[in-house]
């Protein structure tokens, strides 16, 4: 079940939504609560000799030492280039509580565009827009240009909204010793 | 219990985050962690003890391991330092 921009706020008093810093216009979609882009950029490093293997190992060592930044307050605007990946943050930092009220669902959320910057090609995510119950942290953001037009981005415009919804059932906090294997053995 | 895990810490992507390694293993285990998971000055992460037996610990990462679909994993005893 979705939450409503007023179930949203009243999960924030209770404690088992996070929103820090709050933003000051909550109630502007029924339904979710935008989220603004924070002010550093990442972009990573075009390498057309290198191919990735994720589950080869040490792929966050090789994206942070292949990637430079863009401070948008200290260097101004960033204009994507079309079709080239850039990753982006979101101001606010989420914290999906777990057990804040036993009496209550725990809450999950998923990070989505806005219509505004759909309608001129650019994407804020995909394929990762679960924010699990439990997670802390602030949402990294897959920022992509399709479109023809040139969109600069800023600190703080509101570049993306969280949907809030209620999980069934109570998500188990830390995982068993056998989480993750495929054996009934344990291997 | 909470404890910490000794592995190696780097600058991650964005300012406020860090690139996390475990390694001694194949493949070597990395992901990205803020910084209150971590304790730079000592390369040691947060994690939670499961169990512990014959000098092999069972502990559960903060985060998920981009190299594996389990934050859980087994490390020498000696590595691992009580919160």
């Amino acid at each position: 079940m979705i939450l409503s921009n007023t179930a949203i706020r009243q999960a924030v008093e209770d404690g088992r939504l996070i929103i820090d810093p709050l933003p000051a216009n909550f109630y502007s979609n029924t339904s979710s609560i935008d989220l603004r882009l924070d002010n550093v950029l990442v972009i990573p490093e075009e390498n057309p000799s290198v191919s990735i293997k994720p589950g080869a190992g040490g792929l966050a060592q090789y994206l942070s030492k292949n990637s430079s930044t863009h401070d948008l307050k200290t260097q101004g605007p960033f204009t994507l280039p079309k079709g080239e990946l850039i990753l982006g943050q979101t101001l606010e930092r989420i914290h999906l509580v777990s057990h804040a009220d036993p009496t209550k669902p725990h809450l999950a959320a998923r990070v989505e565009g806005k219509s505004s910057y759909a309608r001129c090609g650019i994407l804020v995510h995909f394929t990762a827009p679960t924010i699990h119950a439990g997670f802390p942290g602030k949402i990294t953001l897959e920022l992509m240009r399709l479109g023809p037009l040139e969109v600069p981005l800023e600190a703080g415009i509101p570049i993306c909204q969280l949907i809030v919804e209620e999980v069934q059932g109570i998500p188990k906090d830390a995982p068993s010793q056998f989480d993750g294997q495929s054996h009934p053995a344990g291997r | 219990m909470t404890a910490w895990l000794k592995c190696d810490i780097s600058k991650g992507m964005f300012p406020d985050e860090f690139t996390v390694q475990i390694k001694g293993r194949t493949p070597i285990l990395s992901f990205f962690a803020p910084s209150e998971l971590v304790r730079p000055t000592k390369d040691a992460i947060r994690c939670e003890i499961v169990q512990t037996e014959n000098g092999t610990t069972t502990v559960v990462l903060p985060i998920r391991p981009y190299e594996q679909a389990s934050r859980v994993i087994q490390v020498p005893t000696t590595e691992v330092e009580s919160a």
